[in-house]
Protein backbone atom coordinates (compact mmCIF):
# COMPACT_ATOMS: atom_id res chain seq x y z
CA UNK A 1 0.00 0.00 0.00
CA UNK A 2 1.32 3.43 -0.86
CA UNK A 3 1.67 6.07 1.80
CA UNK A 4 -0.72 9.01 1.70
CA UNK A 5 2.12 11.51 1.76
CA UNK A 6 5.72 10.87 0.78
CA UNK A 7 8.60 13.34 0.81
CA UNK A 8 11.61 11.86 -0.95
CA UNK A 9 14.97 13.57 -0.75
CA UNK A 10 13.28 16.95 -1.06
CA UNK A 11 15.41 20.09 -1.13
CA UNK A 12 14.23 23.67 -1.18
CA UNK A 13 16.27 26.86 -1.32
CA UNK A 14 14.75 30.29 -0.86
CA UNK A 15 15.55 32.86 -3.55
CA UNK A 16 18.08 34.50 -1.20
CA UNK A 17 20.08 31.24 -1.09
CA UNK A 18 18.99 30.01 2.35
CA UNK A 19 18.49 26.26 2.30
CA UNK A 20 15.24 25.56 4.12
CA UNK A 21 14.97 21.84 3.37
CA UNK A 22 17.79 19.54 2.36
CA UNK A 23 17.24 15.87 1.59
CA UNK A 24 13.98 15.93 3.52
CA UNK A 25 12.41 12.47 3.61
CA UNK A 26 9.32 11.44 5.53
CA UNK A 27 5.93 9.85 4.98
CA UNK A 28 2.43 9.89 6.42
CA UNK A 29 0.12 6.87 6.26
CA UNK A 30 -3.66 6.87 5.85
CA UNK A 31 -5.57 7.90 9.00
CA UNK A 32 -2.33 8.70 10.79
CA UNK A 33 -1.72 11.77 12.95
CA UNK A 34 1.87 12.89 12.70
CA UNK A 35 3.55 15.67 14.64
CA UNK A 36 6.45 17.58 13.10
CA UNK A 37 8.58 19.27 15.73
CA UNK A 38 11.78 21.22 15.53
CA UNK A 39 13.31 24.54 16.51
CA UNK A 40 12.46 27.85 14.84
CA UNK A 41 13.74 27.91 11.28
CA UNK A 42 14.06 24.13 11.09
CA UNK A 43 11.95 24.01 7.93
CA UNK A 44 8.54 23.05 9.30
CA UNK A 45 6.54 25.73 7.53
CA UNK A 46 8.53 25.32 4.31
CA UNK A 47 7.73 21.60 4.29
CA UNK A 48 4.03 22.38 4.70
CA UNK A 49 4.06 24.97 1.91
CA UNK A 50 5.86 22.52 -0.39
CA UNK A 51 3.32 19.82 0.42
CA UNK A 52 0.54 22.25 -0.51
CA UNK A 53 2.11 22.88 -3.90
CA UNK A 54 2.71 26.55 -3.16
CA UNK A 55 6.46 26.29 -3.62
CA UNK A 56 8.47 23.86 -5.72
CA UNK A 57 11.97 22.55 -5.02
CA UNK A 58 14.08 19.56 -6.02
CA UNK A 59 13.13 16.02 -5.13
CA UNK A 60 9.78 14.31 -5.01
CA UNK A 61 6.58 14.76 -3.08
CA UNK A 62 3.85 12.19 -3.68
CA UNK A 63 0.26 12.57 -2.56
CA UNK A 64 -1.55 9.24 -2.60
CA UNK A 65 0.99 7.94 -5.11
CA UNK A 66 0.71 10.93 -7.46
CA UNK A 67 3.83 13.06 -7.88
CA UNK A 68 3.22 16.72 -7.12
CA UNK A 69 4.23 18.88 -10.07
CA UNK A 70 3.52 22.36 -11.26
CA UNK A 71 1.04 21.13 -13.83
CA UNK A 72 -1.08 19.11 -11.40
CA UNK A 73 -0.40 21.43 -8.46
CA UNK A 74 -3.79 23.10 -8.58
CA UNK A 75 -5.66 19.84 -8.60
CA UNK A 76 -3.56 18.07 -5.94
CA UNK A 77 -3.42 21.18 -3.79
CA UNK A 78 -7.12 20.97 -3.01
CA UNK A 79 -6.54 17.56 -1.42
CA UNK A 80 -4.19 19.05 1.16
CA UNK A 81 -6.01 21.17 3.72
CA UNK A 82 -3.42 23.58 5.09
CA UNK A 83 -4.46 25.65 8.11
CA UNK A 84 -2.23 28.72 8.45
CA UNK A 85 -0.68 29.82 11.69
CA UNK A 86 -2.50 33.15 11.58
CA UNK A 87 -6.23 32.76 10.87
CA UNK A 88 -6.45 36.40 9.75
CA UNK A 89 -4.48 35.39 6.66
CA UNK A 90 -6.88 32.58 5.94
CA UNK A 91 -10.23 34.23 6.57
CA UNK A 92 -10.43 36.85 3.87
CA UNK A 93 -14.13 37.04 3.13
CA UNK A 94 -16.65 39.40 4.77
CA UNK A 95 -18.62 36.64 6.53
CA UNK A 96 -17.86 33.21 7.96
CA UNK A 97 -20.26 31.53 5.53
CA UNK A 98 -18.67 33.11 2.46
CA UNK A 99 -15.27 32.02 3.72
CA UNK A 100 -16.38 28.43 4.26
CA UNK A 101 -18.02 28.14 0.82
CA UNK A 102 -15.10 29.81 -0.98
CA UNK A 103 -13.21 26.54 -1.52
CA UNK A 104 -16.18 24.31 -2.45
CA UNK A 105 -17.43 26.94 -4.94
CA UNK A 106 -14.01 27.04 -6.60
CA UNK A 107 -14.05 23.26 -6.85
CA UNK A 108 -17.11 23.70 -9.06
CA UNK A 109 -19.62 21.97 -6.80
CA UNK A 110 -23.30 22.77 -7.25
CA UNK A 111 -25.18 25.05 -4.85
CA UNK A 112 -26.71 22.21 -2.83
CA UNK A 113 -23.36 20.43 -2.40
CA UNK A 114 -21.66 23.69 -1.44
CA UNK A 115 -24.29 24.45 1.17
CA UNK A 116 -24.18 20.93 2.58
CA UNK A 117 -20.37 20.97 2.79
CA UNK A 118 -20.44 24.34 4.58
CA UNK A 119 -23.03 23.17 7.07
CA UNK A 120 -21.16 19.96 7.82
CA UNK A 121 -17.85 21.80 8.21
CA UNK A 122 -19.31 24.35 10.64
CA UNK A 123 -21.01 21.54 12.57
CA UNK A 124 -17.71 19.66 12.76
CA UNK A 125 -15.95 22.64 14.36
CA UNK A 126 -18.98 23.24 16.62
CA UNK A 127 -19.80 26.65 15.23
CA UNK A 128 -23.27 26.26 13.71
CA UNK A 129 -25.12 29.59 13.59
CA UNK A 130 -21.93 31.54 12.87
CA UNK A 131 -22.65 31.82 9.14
CA UNK A 132 -23.40 35.52 8.99
CA UNK A 133 -20.78 36.67 11.51
CA UNK A 134 -17.83 38.70 10.37
CA UNK A 135 -14.51 36.93 10.95
CA UNK A 136 -13.02 40.05 12.44
CA UNK A 137 -15.45 39.92 15.37
CA UNK A 138 -14.50 36.40 16.43
CA UNK A 139 -12.15 35.37 19.22
CA UNK A 140 -8.82 33.75 18.35
CA UNK A 141 -10.17 30.30 19.19
CA UNK A 142 -13.24 30.80 17.02
CA UNK A 143 -11.16 32.16 14.16
CA UNK A 144 -8.96 29.10 14.33
CA UNK A 145 -11.96 26.80 14.21
CA UNK A 146 -13.50 28.70 11.29
CA UNK A 147 -10.15 28.42 9.47
CA UNK A 148 -10.29 24.66 10.01
CA UNK A 149 -13.90 24.63 8.74
CA UNK A 150 -12.90 26.45 5.53
CA UNK A 151 -10.44 23.65 4.88
CA UNK A 152 -12.69 20.76 5.98
CA UNK A 153 -15.44 22.00 3.66
CA UNK A 154 -13.22 21.02 0.73
CA UNK A 155 -13.07 17.44 2.06
CA UNK A 156 -9.29 17.12 1.81
CA UNK A 157 -7.40 13.84 2.17
CA UNK A 158 -5.20 15.32 4.84
CA UNK A 159 -5.43 18.15 7.33
CA UNK A 160 -2.20 20.09 7.84
CA UNK A 161 -1.88 22.49 10.76
CA UNK A 162 0.94 24.98 11.26
CA UNK A 163 1.35 25.87 14.94
CA UNK A 164 -2.35 25.36 15.67
CA UNK A 165 -2.33 26.46 19.30
CA UNK A 166 -0.55 29.82 18.88
CA UNK A 167 -2.51 32.61 20.62
CA UNK A 168 -5.07 30.28 22.15
CA UNK A 169 -5.99 30.36 25.83
CA UNK A 170 -5.92 27.00 27.65
CA UNK A 171 -9.65 26.47 27.22
CA UNK A 172 -9.62 27.24 23.49
CA UNK A 173 -6.55 25.04 23.13
CA UNK A 174 -8.30 22.16 24.89
CA UNK A 175 -11.38 22.54 22.64
CA UNK A 176 -9.19 22.56 19.56
CA UNK A 177 -7.47 19.38 20.75
CA UNK A 178 -10.83 17.69 21.31
CA UNK A 179 -11.90 18.80 17.85
CA UNK A 180 -8.75 17.42 16.22
CA UNK A 181 -9.11 14.16 18.13
CA UNK A 182 -12.71 13.82 16.91
CA UNK A 183 -11.89 14.26 13.21
CA UNK A 184 -11.31 11.03 11.38
CA UNK A 185 -8.81 12.34 8.90
CA UNK A 186 -5.05 12.02 8.36
CA UNK A 187 -3.40 14.96 10.05
CA UNK A 188 -0.02 16.65 10.20
CA UNK A 189 0.55 18.98 13.13
CA UNK A 190 3.66 21.13 13.05
CA UNK A 191 4.76 23.22 15.99
CA UNK A 192 6.27 23.49 19.43
CA UNK A 193 3.27 22.40 21.45
CA UNK A 194 4.83 19.09 22.43
CA UNK A 195 2.12 18.24 24.95
CA UNK A 196 -0.47 18.50 22.18
CA UNK A 197 1.54 16.25 19.88
CA UNK A 198 2.12 13.83 22.72
CA UNK A 199 -1.62 13.57 23.29
CA UNK A 200 -2.88 13.51 19.72
CA UNK A 201 -0.21 12.02 17.51
CA UNK A 202 0.77 8.43 16.97
CA UNK A 203 4.09 9.41 15.47
CA UNK A 204 6.44 12.35 15.79
CA UNK A 205 9.14 13.57 13.44
CA UNK A 206 11.96 15.70 14.82
CA UNK A 207 13.48 17.94 12.20
CA UNK A 208 16.37 20.36 12.30
CA UNK A 209 18.31 22.26 9.64
CA UNK A 210 15.87 21.16 6.97
CA UNK A 211 16.27 17.42 7.49
CA UNK A 212 14.60 14.69 9.52
CA UNK A 213 16.66 13.87 12.61
CA UNK A 214 14.56 11.08 14.05
CA UNK A 215 11.07 9.71 13.79
CA UNK A 216 9.20 7.48 16.21
CA UNK A 217 6.57 7.21 18.87
CA UNK A 218 6.15 10.68 20.46
CA UNK A 219 6.57 9.54 24.06
CA UNK A 220 9.71 7.64 23.26
CA UNK A 221 11.30 10.51 21.32
CA UNK A 222 10.32 13.28 23.71
CA UNK A 223 11.73 11.40 26.72
CA UNK A 224 15.20 11.43 25.20
CA UNK A 225 16.66 14.43 26.97
CA UNK A 226 19.85 14.52 24.93
CA UNK A 227 18.03 14.26 21.59
CA UNK A 228 15.63 17.00 22.62
CA UNK A 229 18.32 19.37 23.82
CA UNK A 230 20.47 18.84 20.76
CA UNK A 231 17.52 20.03 18.70
CA UNK A 232 16.68 23.04 20.86
CA UNK A 233 13.62 21.30 22.29
CA UNK A 234 12.92 20.14 25.81
CA UNK A 235 11.35 17.13 27.46
CA UNK A 236 7.66 17.98 28.02
CA UNK A 237 6.75 18.56 31.64
CA UNK A 238 4.42 15.56 31.76
CA UNK A 239 7.27 13.24 30.78
CA UNK A 240 9.90 14.48 33.23
CA UNK A 241 10.89 11.91 35.78
CA UNK A 242 12.04 14.50 38.25
CA UNK A 243 9.78 17.55 38.31
CA UNK A 244 12.47 20.12 38.90
CA UNK A 245 11.33 23.68 39.52
CA UNK A 246 14.03 24.97 37.26
CA UNK A 247 14.65 22.87 34.20
CA UNK B 1 -8.43 46.98 20.39
CA UNK B 2 -11.46 49.11 19.69
CA UNK B 3 -13.29 48.60 16.49
CA UNK B 4 -16.03 50.49 14.82
CA UNK B 5 -17.46 49.26 11.60
CA UNK B 6 -18.84 51.44 8.88
CA UNK B 7 -21.95 49.31 8.81
CA UNK B 8 -22.39 48.55 12.48
CA UNK B 9 -25.94 49.96 12.56
CA UNK B 10 -26.88 48.26 9.32
CA UNK B 11 -29.00 45.49 10.77
CA UNK B 12 -31.53 47.58 12.70
CA UNK B 13 -35.17 47.29 11.68
CA UNK B 14 -36.50 50.67 10.59
CA UNK B 15 -38.42 51.72 7.46
CA UNK B 16 -35.18 52.99 5.93
CA UNK B 17 -33.30 49.76 6.64
CA UNK B 18 -36.21 47.81 5.17
CA UNK B 19 -36.01 49.52 1.77
CA UNK B 20 -34.79 47.27 -1.00
CA UNK B 21 -31.00 47.73 -1.38
CA UNK B 22 -31.32 48.63 -5.04
CA UNK B 23 -33.95 51.28 -4.33
CA UNK B 24 -31.71 52.70 -1.64
CA UNK B 25 -28.69 52.71 -3.92
CA UNK B 26 -30.55 54.42 -6.76
CA UNK B 27 -32.14 57.00 -4.45
CA UNK B 28 -28.71 57.71 -3.00
CA UNK B 29 -27.13 58.21 -6.41
CA UNK B 30 -30.02 60.43 -7.49
CA UNK B 31 -29.60 62.50 -4.32
CA UNK B 32 -25.87 62.91 -4.97
CA UNK B 33 -26.61 64.14 -8.47
CA UNK B 34 -29.25 66.50 -7.13
CA UNK B 35 -26.97 67.94 -4.43
CA UNK B 36 -24.11 68.37 -6.85
CA UNK B 37 -25.80 69.70 -9.96
CA UNK B 38 -29.17 71.29 -9.37
CA UNK B 39 -29.03 75.06 -8.63
CA UNK B 40 -30.07 75.69 -5.03
CA UNK B 41 -30.75 78.53 -2.63
CA UNK B 42 -30.23 78.67 1.13
CA UNK B 43 -33.92 77.84 1.64
CA UNK B 44 -33.60 74.61 -0.28
CA UNK B 45 -30.35 73.79 1.54
CA UNK B 46 -32.24 74.14 4.82
CA UNK B 47 -34.99 71.83 3.60
CA UNK B 48 -32.45 69.27 2.37
CA UNK B 49 -30.60 69.18 5.68
CA UNK B 50 -33.92 68.91 7.49
CA UNK B 51 -34.95 66.02 5.26
CA UNK B 52 -31.69 64.16 5.76
CA UNK B 53 -31.76 64.75 9.51
CA UNK B 54 -35.27 63.32 9.55
CA UNK B 55 -33.90 60.34 7.62
CA UNK B 56 -31.18 59.68 10.21
CA UNK B 57 -33.79 59.98 12.98
CA UNK B 58 -36.07 57.46 11.27
CA UNK B 59 -33.09 55.15 10.74
CA UNK B 60 -32.36 55.53 14.49
CA UNK B 61 -28.69 56.33 13.87
CA UNK B 62 -27.14 57.75 17.05
CA UNK B 63 -26.37 61.46 16.78
CA UNK B 64 -22.82 60.98 18.07
CA UNK B 65 -22.14 58.27 15.50
CA UNK B 66 -23.23 60.53 12.62
CA UNK B 67 -21.23 63.43 14.06
CA UNK B 68 -18.10 61.28 14.37
CA UNK B 69 -18.42 60.17 10.78
CA UNK B 70 -18.84 63.82 9.77
CA UNK B 71 -15.68 64.82 11.59
CA UNK B 72 -13.64 62.57 9.32
CA UNK B 73 -14.68 64.50 6.21
CA UNK B 74 -15.29 67.98 7.56
CA UNK B 75 -11.64 69.14 7.68
CA UNK B 76 -11.33 68.56 3.95
CA UNK B 77 -14.55 70.43 3.38
CA UNK B 78 -13.33 73.42 5.38
CA UNK B 79 -10.11 73.53 3.36
CA UNK B 80 -11.99 73.54 0.09
CA UNK B 81 -14.30 76.34 1.23
CA UNK B 82 -11.33 78.45 2.28
CA UNK B 83 -9.54 77.88 -0.99
CA UNK B 84 -12.41 78.56 -3.40
CA UNK B 85 -12.74 82.36 -2.71
CA UNK B 86 -8.97 82.73 -2.42
CA UNK B 87 -7.98 81.18 -5.70
CA UNK B 88 -11.06 81.47 -7.85
CA UNK B 89 -13.10 84.53 -8.62
CA UNK B 90 -16.05 83.44 -6.58
CA UNK B 91 -17.78 85.07 -3.65
CA UNK B 92 -18.00 83.68 -0.16
CA UNK B 93 -21.68 82.95 -0.81
CA UNK B 94 -20.76 80.68 -3.72
CA UNK B 95 -18.27 78.93 -1.50
CA UNK B 96 -20.97 78.59 1.14
CA UNK B 97 -23.35 77.00 -1.35
CA UNK B 98 -20.65 74.60 -2.51
CA UNK B 99 -20.00 73.70 1.11
CA UNK B 100 -23.70 73.14 1.67
CA UNK B 101 -23.86 70.84 -1.35
CA UNK B 102 -20.93 68.84 -0.05
CA UNK B 103 -22.37 68.76 3.47
CA UNK B 104 -25.68 67.37 2.19
CA UNK B 105 -23.86 64.75 0.11
CA UNK B 106 -21.82 63.62 3.10
CA UNK B 107 -24.92 63.38 5.26
CA UNK B 108 -26.64 61.33 2.55
CA UNK B 109 -23.56 59.11 2.27
CA UNK B 110 -23.49 58.45 6.02
CA UNK B 111 -27.21 57.71 6.04
CA UNK B 112 -26.84 55.36 3.09
CA UNK B 113 -23.71 53.50 4.22
CA UNK B 114 -25.00 53.05 7.76
CA UNK B 115 -28.28 51.49 6.75
CA UNK B 116 -27.02 48.89 4.30
CA UNK B 117 -24.78 45.94 5.24
CA UNK B 118 -21.55 46.24 3.31
CA UNK B 119 -21.88 42.73 1.92
CA UNK B 120 -25.37 43.51 0.56
CA UNK B 121 -24.03 46.70 -1.01
CA UNK B 122 -21.30 44.74 -2.80
CA UNK B 123 -23.83 42.18 -4.07
CA UNK B 124 -26.02 44.99 -5.35
CA UNK B 125 -23.13 46.81 -7.05
CA UNK B 126 -22.07 43.56 -8.64
CA UNK B 127 -25.61 43.02 -9.99
CA UNK B 128 -25.57 46.54 -11.40
CA UNK B 129 -22.53 45.59 -13.45
CA UNK B 130 -19.63 47.02 -11.43
CA UNK B 131 -16.51 45.04 -12.50
CA UNK B 132 -15.56 41.99 -10.46
CA UNK B 133 -12.12 43.46 -9.80
CA UNK B 134 -13.54 46.55 -8.07
CA UNK B 135 -15.90 44.45 -5.95
CA UNK B 136 -13.00 42.24 -4.85
CA UNK B 137 -10.89 45.24 -3.89
CA UNK B 138 -13.73 46.69 -1.79
CA UNK B 139 -14.35 43.35 -0.18
CA UNK B 140 -10.70 43.07 0.88
CA UNK B 141 -10.57 46.64 2.12
CA UNK B 142 -13.59 45.94 4.30
CA UNK B 143 -12.04 42.77 5.67
CA UNK B 144 -8.50 44.04 6.28
CA UNK B 145 -8.83 47.73 7.04
CA UNK B 146 -9.22 47.16 10.77
CA UNK B 147 -6.59 44.44 10.82
CA UNK B 148 -4.17 47.06 9.48
CA UNK B 149 -5.34 49.71 11.93
CA UNK B 150 -4.74 47.20 14.74
CA UNK B 151 -1.27 46.57 13.44
CA UNK B 152 -0.50 50.28 13.27
CA UNK B 153 -1.84 50.78 16.80
CA UNK B 154 0.37 47.99 18.09
CA UNK B 155 3.42 49.51 16.43
CA UNK B 156 2.53 52.92 17.80
CA UNK B 157 2.16 51.47 21.29
CA UNK B 158 5.52 49.70 21.01
CA UNK B 159 7.16 52.92 19.90
CA UNK B 160 5.53 54.92 22.70
CA UNK B 161 6.68 52.36 25.26
CA UNK B 162 10.28 52.96 24.23
CA UNK B 163 10.17 56.75 24.00
CA UNK B 164 8.95 58.17 27.32
CA UNK B 165 9.44 61.85 26.46
CA UNK B 166 9.28 62.33 22.81
CA UNK B 167 8.90 65.49 20.88
CA UNK B 168 6.31 66.14 18.22
CA UNK B 169 9.00 66.02 15.55
CA UNK B 170 10.20 62.69 16.82
CA UNK B 171 6.63 61.43 16.80
CA UNK B 172 6.08 62.29 13.15
CA UNK B 173 9.40 60.76 12.07
CA UNK B 174 8.50 57.57 13.92
CA UNK B 175 5.01 57.60 12.43
CA UNK B 176 6.28 57.89 8.88
CA UNK B 177 8.63 54.95 9.47
CA UNK B 178 5.76 52.96 10.91
CA UNK B 179 3.63 53.64 7.87
CA UNK B 180 6.49 52.37 5.71
CA UNK B 181 6.69 49.24 7.84
CA UNK B 182 2.94 48.83 7.55
CA UNK B 183 3.17 48.85 3.77
CA UNK B 184 5.83 46.14 3.81
CA UNK B 185 3.91 44.05 6.30
CA UNK B 186 0.71 44.47 4.29
CA UNK B 187 2.53 43.36 1.19
CA UNK B 188 3.74 40.23 2.93
CA UNK B 189 0.31 39.61 4.36
CA UNK B 190 -1.25 39.95 0.92
CA UNK B 191 1.08 37.22 -0.33
CA UNK B 192 -0.04 34.90 2.45
CA UNK B 193 -3.68 35.69 1.74
CA UNK B 194 -3.16 34.97 -1.92
CA UNK B 195 -1.59 31.63 -0.99
CA UNK B 196 -4.61 30.88 1.19
CA UNK B 197 -6.87 31.69 -1.76
CA UNK B 198 -4.87 29.51 -4.12
CA UNK B 199 -5.08 26.64 -1.64
CA UNK B 200 -8.82 26.85 -1.84
CA UNK B 201 -8.84 26.57 -5.58
CA UNK B 202 -8.86 30.26 -6.43
CA UNK B 203 -7.96 31.23 -9.92
CA UNK B 204 -8.12 34.86 -10.93
CA UNK B 205 -9.53 34.15 -14.39
CA UNK B 206 -12.27 31.76 -13.36
CA UNK B 207 -13.24 32.29 -9.77
CA UNK B 208 -15.81 34.63 -8.29
CA UNK B 209 -15.29 36.27 -4.95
Amino acid sequence: MTSLIEFENYTYRYPDGTTALSGFTMNVEQRERVGIVGPNGAGKTTALLALSGLIFGEGTIRIDGETLQKKNGRQLRSRVGLVFQNPDDQLFMPTVYEDVVFGPKNLGWNAAQVDKAAKEALDAVELPGYEQKSSHHLSSGEKKRVAIATVLAMQPDILVLDEPTTNLDPHARRRLMQLLASLEISTIIAGHDLELILELCTRAVIINNGAVIKTGEPKELFQDKLLMEENYLEVPYSLRKVREDVY
Amino acid sequence: MRHSFIDKYSDLTTPIHALHPRVKLLVFLALLFYFAAVPITWWIVGLNVLGLTLGTLIARLPFRFVLKRMMIVLPFLVLIILFIPLFQEQSWTDAGITAARAFCSILALILFMSTIPFRVLLDELSRLGVPKFVIQVFSFIYRYFFVLIDELERMELASRARTPNRSRKHYYTALSRMLGMLIIRSYERSERIYQAMQLRGYDWEESEV
